[in-house]
């Protein structure tokens, strides 16, 4: 869609125009699904967040600028409302397995190889603590700056660094003894 | 020699070192296979994160088998 279809849209959707919003949700929610896939591991909370997440789109959507491009604003709403759905709950002791219905767990779709890092990749994200897991997200998915990221988060740009750093190392840790490196 | 720090090496890939400590990380890097070491299994962890980017998977939300 060119830039000029989406900040009409856009701005339909703000003069309460409903089937122009779902014009929007209909271009954006798979990458959304996807955002609250990584955050939150397991689909039917995935898609139960997305789809809060386009409530809270919708009651924010005066306050977002036409001129600015619509898809990075709703990802990283959904990073941060999956952040904070995460922060409110106890930690769970996580394991996995091949049953969850993660894309790469679908037969057929990828090389076996692939979606077996995939697993890993994702398995490994999800053991992070979930602050770091949102930092993560918004660096390397929806590569936003330091300085973006802080904002996003309300954090100060020494706790982004801290946890984004951390994560990785983490990450690296996890993913060294993989017998497919 | 001192080595590059944890944060210097995060820095240099995500390209947010100034040019001058940018080129003086490149040339350590270079001369250094324990911190060239510690950059490989540090950009591993960017690779791999790229299998599960938007445009690595199937974006077809399809639907979802009902089991109540
Ligand atoms: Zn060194």
């Amino acid at each position: 869609m060119d830039e000029a279809t989406e900040r009409s849209l856009v701005t339909r959707a703000q003069r309460g125009d409903a089937s122009a919003f779902g014009e929007l949700i209909g271009l954006t929610q798979a990458a959304v699904y996807h955002v609250c896939l990584r955050m939150m591991g397991e689909r039917r909370e995935a898609e139960d967040m997305a789809q809060e997440t386009f409530v809270r789109v919708y009651e924010r959507l005066h306050t977002f600028d036409p001129q600015r491009p619509f898809l990075p604003w709703v990802r990283r709403v959904a990073a941060n409302y999956c952040l904070n759905q995460l922060a409110r709950r106890a930690p769970v002791s996580t394991s996995f397995d091949d049953a969850l219905d993660w894309p790469e767990n679908r037969p057929g779709r990828w090389h076996d190889r692939q979606a077996e890092q995939a697993r890993r990749v994702r398995a490994a994200l999800l053991r992070l603590a979930p602050r770091q897991r949102a930092v993560v997200e918004l660096r390397h998915f929806q590569e936003l700056s330091y300085e973006e990221i802080a904002q996003a988060l309300n954090l100060p740009i020494s706790d982004v660094k801290s946890d984004l750093f951390r994560a990785r190392r983490l990450l690296a840790e996890m993913l060294k003894d993989d017998p497919s490196n | 020699m001192t080595h590059l720090t944890e944060e210097t090496l995060n820095l240099f890939l995500d390209q947010a070192l100034a040019e001058p400590e940018a080129l003086a990380a490149q040339a350590h890097l270079a001369a250094c296979p324990a911190c060239s070491a510690s950059l490989a299994d540090l950009s591993l962890v960017f690779s791999r994160l790229e299998t599960l980017g938007d445009s690595q998977i199937d974006l077809d939300l399809g639907p979802r088998p009902c089991s109540g």
